[in-house]
């Protein structure tokens, strides 16, 4: 065994923490002082760094440590019950949120469906003013409610037209009426008057006069003195 | 003496309270095992920060987590394991975090140092050695670091190591062959 091997040896034992010689080492260190020396070194180092190590993790524990962690434990044991309430609380409220949210929708709704004004029926005409137009009339409903407005848009034209008064619109102001009716459901006797049809022209012959008033009289316009 | 039950609404009075032992029952199981565990994660802790007062931060925290986890962690080779894991871990964090602030705060003013390496023999003499130590601790590899502390520690054989770590005992004597001979090449 040559001075390399037999320092790699005595790291390798040293590193083991084995105290026992292997044979070769000690027959080598018999005739090789250097070796000896190295041995030796080493072992102090060995023990230091065990000793500095067990200094490092076995020092006293603080009695302050135990004590300590007891009172976090039961602070956080009385943390874990307050979450568990703030949980509680938290989901209650939001169920009872919903309950009413959705009880005031239902109730909105249906009083919707139950109320007369929902909609008011519009016949509408594809052409001109004309009365022979009236074969191609179509109902229109207006309403603030779309749902509404939509189902009653699928209704049969013959049972809207003979219940619900219709008037005829001109084309170009087919969507400004149709939003005038719209926006006016609660006021359903104005919206009725207009829609009514006009009365039928009574056979009086047309005659032209003069506009008189007797109240009224004409002087000339009297002119300042400079005039 | 009657103890004072809190009920929660739309909870029965037989549910509660059966909560309420169980929890009382768990934190008395906890308390029993803070004796044995307490130690060892503030000795892990100081083996890691090398300051008393960040080390038992850490095992307070590290003890608490556990808590937590306590209805995971009831058998006692778990909670040991999983305590070491952790508070190693917590401890490396807080150490390189107080680096990086001692780092930010001195760099401006200290002058690069560059001292001459004493023998080992003249280092292992002094007190200047466990510095020294220290030093060379934080350049090993987290595994070995671990596995020198927890070899170090008194009252742990390696098989309780072996144990703790969740490796065979043959991986835990390689292991500390290893991390003393590096730690012994960094000493010297």
């Amino acid at each position: 065994m040559n001075c390399k091997q037999c320092k790699e040896s005595v790291l390798e034992l040293l590193a083991t923490g084995s105290t026992q010689i292997p044979l070769e080492v000690s027959d080598h260190q018999q005739t090789c002082r250097v070796c000896v020396d190295f041995h030796e070194a080493q072992a102090r180092l060995f023990r230091s760094a065990d000793a500095g190590l067990s200094v490092m993790v076995n020092q006293a524990v603080p009695p302050s440590l135990l004590p300590r962690v007891r009172t976090r434990l039961s602070q956080e044991s009385v943390a874990g019950s307050g979450w568990f309430s703030h949980w509680s609380f938290a989901v209650v409220t939001t169920v009872a949120f919903l309950a009413v949210s959705v009880g005031y929708v239902r109730h909105r709704l249906e009083n919707h469906l139950k109320s007369p004004e929902a909609g008011t029926v519009v016949s509408l005409s594809t052409s001109n003013s004309l009365p022979s137009a009236r074969t191609s009339r179509m109902p229109v409903i207006a309403s603030s409610n779309q749902k509404h407005r939509r189902a009653s848009s699928v209704a049969s034209p013959l049972v809207a037209s003979e219940t619900i008064p219709e008037v005829i619109v001109l084309p170009e102001e087919r969507q400004a009426f149709a939003r005038f009716v719209a926006e006016i459901p609660e006021e359903q006797e104005v919206a009725l008057a207009l829609t009514q049809p006009a009365p039928a022209p009574e056979e009086v012959p047309v005659q032209i006069a003069l506009l008189q008033i007797d109240s009224l009289q004409l002087r000339p316009l009297e002119g300042t003195p400079r005039e | 003496m009657q103890e004072l039950v809190l009920v929660q609404p739309g909870q029965s009075i037989e549910v509660a309270t059966t909560r309420e032992l169980e929890r009382a029952g768990a934190r008395a199981e906890f308390e029993d095992r803070l004796t044995e565990c307490g130690p060892l994660a503030y000795r892990i802790a100081q083996g890691v920060l090398r300051n008393s007062a960040d080390a038992e931060d850490v095992a307070q925290e590290a003890l608490l987590k556990a808590f937590r986890s306590f209805h995971r962690l009831r058998d006692p080779h778990k909670l040991r394991a999983w305590l070491v894991r952790i508070t190693f871990r917590m401890a490396l964090d807080r150490r390189r975090s107080a680096k990086r602030r001692e780092k930010r705060e001195t760099q401006w003013a200290m002058p690069e140092l560059r001292i001459s390496p004493p023998t080992a023999e003249a280092l292992a003499a002094s007190s200047e050695f466990q510095i020294r130590l220290e030093c060379a601790m934080e350049q090993l590899p987290e595994k070995s670091r671990l596995v020198l502390l927890l070899a170090a520690m008194q009252g742990y054989t390696l098989e309780e190591v072996s144990t703790m770590l969740g490796i065979p005992v043959g991986t835990v004597k390689s292991r500390l062959f290893f991390a003393r001979k590096q730690l012994a090449e960094k000493l010297r």
